[in-house]
């Protein structure tokens, strides 16, 4: 029994998708070694230490991220390599054991097990990345830019989970032509593209141009007018119900967007 | 307040009481070049105060019209501001809001001026130059103009997402009544013919690949509800009859807004009939995704929908005798029409259960909404609780269920909330009737 307690290994891996996914190419290799199935895989600062317990750290290794990822793609199937994504970008504690212990269950069953919601693994899964999903989908609309007058658009995000990487692909395809910044405020990670680009640059580090928020002035302060007078007016009076709409923009996301500032003209 | 700034204002005024804002139906990549991509499932980007979802910059090109149809606002004989956009214009504010995000595309409509053709001509030119000269890649919604010419709205069918000519009422006595210069004829010629392009197009495409697409988000129509006396069975059979003949996407339905008096129409003080809509919504929803025909949902010895529980419940509770239907075994179809079982959590089922049997657990899990599932179904033989196979009993339990969820839909109709049916113990389906 002692030594059985001794066993448990905790991975500790970084808090992102190729982090998690090296975390898991070593929690294999641990499990295969060890024969047995007490291995925790966890996120860097999500854990409580325990006593009798094995710690052991993974840095990020894009070699082995790789190896997992074409592994998950050609032996499960690309939506469950998506949903791995989407629970890895997640804002879930426990989300990197989750991929893991799903990750066992996928390489058992292959490609069906997406669908195999009895699971508990399975479910859980499919929650988050419906949630994320949501949330992903919300800020497709309802994310602002403002043209900071120097050739950039610039938006502020502070979404939940960390979906800056999916709505840089989305505006990059979607705004080509156009200079354009998105800064998650709470993890400090910018999305920027260069006109003509056909991708996005990221990074965590915070670029000293890239501040909060500038003044709003000139044709910027006009269109941005010009919206709320269009939001203000497409309302039908007889038909007001603002409880629908508090349902359906929550209020997390009225801060950076336009029409919810007070008209000043 | 510049003029664009009133213009923009008087021109959203005029184009409010449109419905569709959906830019649903299409899905095109950016090219790499210009602006604009389009999302299948179509993106709101903000929801206004009457709680509905902004996706299209929706505005007429002008309110000046010569018709003089008795329900809406911008009818010739009233007195009201009067103003005409600039096809520059429009395209400049659509830009502008597109690369801020602010839209998905543009909802152009227009009154007519001068004649059908003029307009239309209007329309297309302002497309083209939002296409062409700004290269404007997102998504285009106009309305087709009764009575203009089948080259003009075929000319403007390939160059937009979605087209939609207003069915407005939806009997041709009613439109006779209310909408003395347009006939159910001039209303019908162009969606039958934006349906046999369509067609057209889709078998084009499919032998050569880079033929242009014809409305390839699909052609949708919209009925005005509440401003003639049609019934509610009326009003879901001739929706049906569109999404069967005409193969359109979606039909939307319009509570009428009283903004003029009018002898013919229900009075100025009219609430508008938004449960009465949002029953329409739910039936439509039964017709398109649940197989249901318009003659089960309705049917002339019960014309109007029961306001107390949705058509779908309503329906379930008239026919206990398919009920409860086993979660393990129904086919889809079956699963499908038990209330509280959706399209998706259907699926889910049908597929989970090929690798293990379901439980109640599990089958929440997948978004089956048990408070309404557990009269209808068994999970391996049993039921939830042992609940009395009862048609009032189970209306009873429904009832509740559902007017904490359509509360919010007519918060400012009084007469709905003074109702005190619901508390009453000895409550039966019959005195709703």
């Amino acid at each position: 029994m002692w030594g059985e307690r001794m066993n448990k290994k905790v991975i500790i891996c970084e808090d992102s998708f190729d982090g998690i996914l090296s975390g898991v190419y070593d929690a294999w290799v641990h499990m295969n070694e060890n024969k047995g199935d007490n291995i925790i895989l966890s996120c860097a600062g999500n854990y409580n230490m325990e006593l009798f317990m094995e710690y052991i750290y993974v840095e990020k290794n894009m070699e082995n991220a790789i190896k997992v990822a074409k592994s998950i793609r050609k032996k499960i199937s690309s939506l469950a390599y998506k949903n791995v994504y989407m629970t890895a970008i997640s804002s879930k504690e426990c989300k990197a054991d989750l991929i893991f212990r799903f990750l066992k269950y996928g390489y058992k069953i292959g490609r069906s097990v997406t669908e195999c919601l009895a699971i508990p693994e399975v479910s859980d899964m499919m929650k988050i990345v419906v949630r994320v999903g949501k949330e992903y989908d919300h800020f497709r609309g309802f994310l602002r830019f403002y043209d900071r007058g120097d050739g950039w658009l610039q938006a502020d995000i502070e979404p939940k989970n960390d979906i800056i990487e999916l709505l840089g692909q989305h505006f990059g395809d979607r705004l080509p032509n156009e200079n354009f910044i998105i800064k998650d405020i709470k993890r400090n990670k910018t999305a920027i593209h260069k006109k003509n680009m056909d991708y996005c640059i990221f990074s965590d580090i915070t670029l000293e141009n890239v501040e909060d928020r500038i003044a709003v002035k000139g044709s910027e302060e006009y269109y941005q007018n010009m919206w709320k007078v269009f939001f203000e007016t497409i309302a039908i009076e007889s038909r007001t119900n603002e409880k629908l709409q508090k349902t359906n923009v929550p209020l997390r996301y009225r801060k950076y967007m336009t029409e919810f500032d007070k008209i000043n003209s | 307040m510049d003029n664009l700034m009133e213009k923009l204002r008087i021109l959203t005024d005029a184009a409010k009481y449109d419905v569709a804002c959906t830019s649903s139906g299409t899905s095109r990549n950016g090219n790499g070049k210009t602006m604009g991509n389009a999302v299948s499932c179509g993106i709101c980007h903000t929801f206004s105060a009457d709680g509905r979802c902004v996706s299209l910059l929706k505005i007429l090109l002008t309110n000046y019209c010569i018709y003089d149809c008795k329900y809406c606002q911008n009818r010739k004989s009233n007195d009201i501001e009067r103003a005409a956009f600039s096809p520059e214009e429009i395209c400049r504010l659509t830009m502008e809001f597109y690369r801020r995000n602010y839209i998905e595309g543009l909802f152009l409509s227009s009154g007519i001026i001068k004649n059908p053709d003029y307009t239309m001509e209007l329309i297309y030119e302002t497309i083209r130059l939002l296409r062409y000269k700004y290269g404007f890649n997102g998504y285009v919604h106009v309305k087709g103009i009764p009575g203009a010419s089948k080259e003009l709205i075929s000319r403007t069918g390939y160059i937009v997402d979605r087209m939609s000519v207003n069915l407005e009422l939806p009997t041709s006595e009613g439109l006779k009544k209310l909408a003395p210069n347009k006939t159910r004829e001039n209303i019908l010629t162009p969606m039958r013919m934006i349906q046999g392009k369509i067609n057209e197009s889709k078998n084009e495409v499919a032998i050569y690949k880079n033929a242009p697409e014809f409305v390839p988000a699909g052609q949708s129509t919209q009925m005005i509800v509440g401003a003639t006396a049609e019934n509610d069975f009326q009003l879901v059979s001739v929706a049906q009859a569109l999404y069967r003949n005409f193969q359109l996407k979606r039909v939307f339905y319009s509570a009428y807004v009283p903004v003029n008096e009018d002898s013919n129409l229900p009075a100025v003080d009219t609430k508008p009939p938004k449960l009465r809509e949002h029953r329409l919504y739910q039936a439509d929803f039964m017709l398109r995704f649940y197989g249901f025909d318009a003659t089960e949902i309705l049917s002339e010895t019960q014309p109007n929908f029961n306001v107390f529980l949705d058509p779908k419940c309503d329906w379930a509770v008239r026919h206990l005798d398919r009920f409860p239907v086993e979660i393990n075994r129904a086919d889809y179809y079956a699963l499908l029409r038990v209330p509280g079982i959706g399209p998706t959590s259907a699926e889910r089922i049908c597929k989970a259960r090929k690798h293990s049997a379901l439980g109640f657990d599990d089958i929440r899990k997948m978004g089956v909404v048990l408070k309404r599932a557990l009269y209808f179904i068994t999970c391996s033989g049993k039921m939830l609780y042992s609940t009395r196979m009862e048609e009032n009993y189970i209306t009873r339990q429904l009832v509740g269920e559902d007017r904490d969820k359509t509360r919010f839909i007519e918060e400012n109709d009084v007469k709905y909330h003074q109702l005190s049916l619901f508390d009453d113990e000895v409550f039966k389906r019959e005195n709703v009737g």
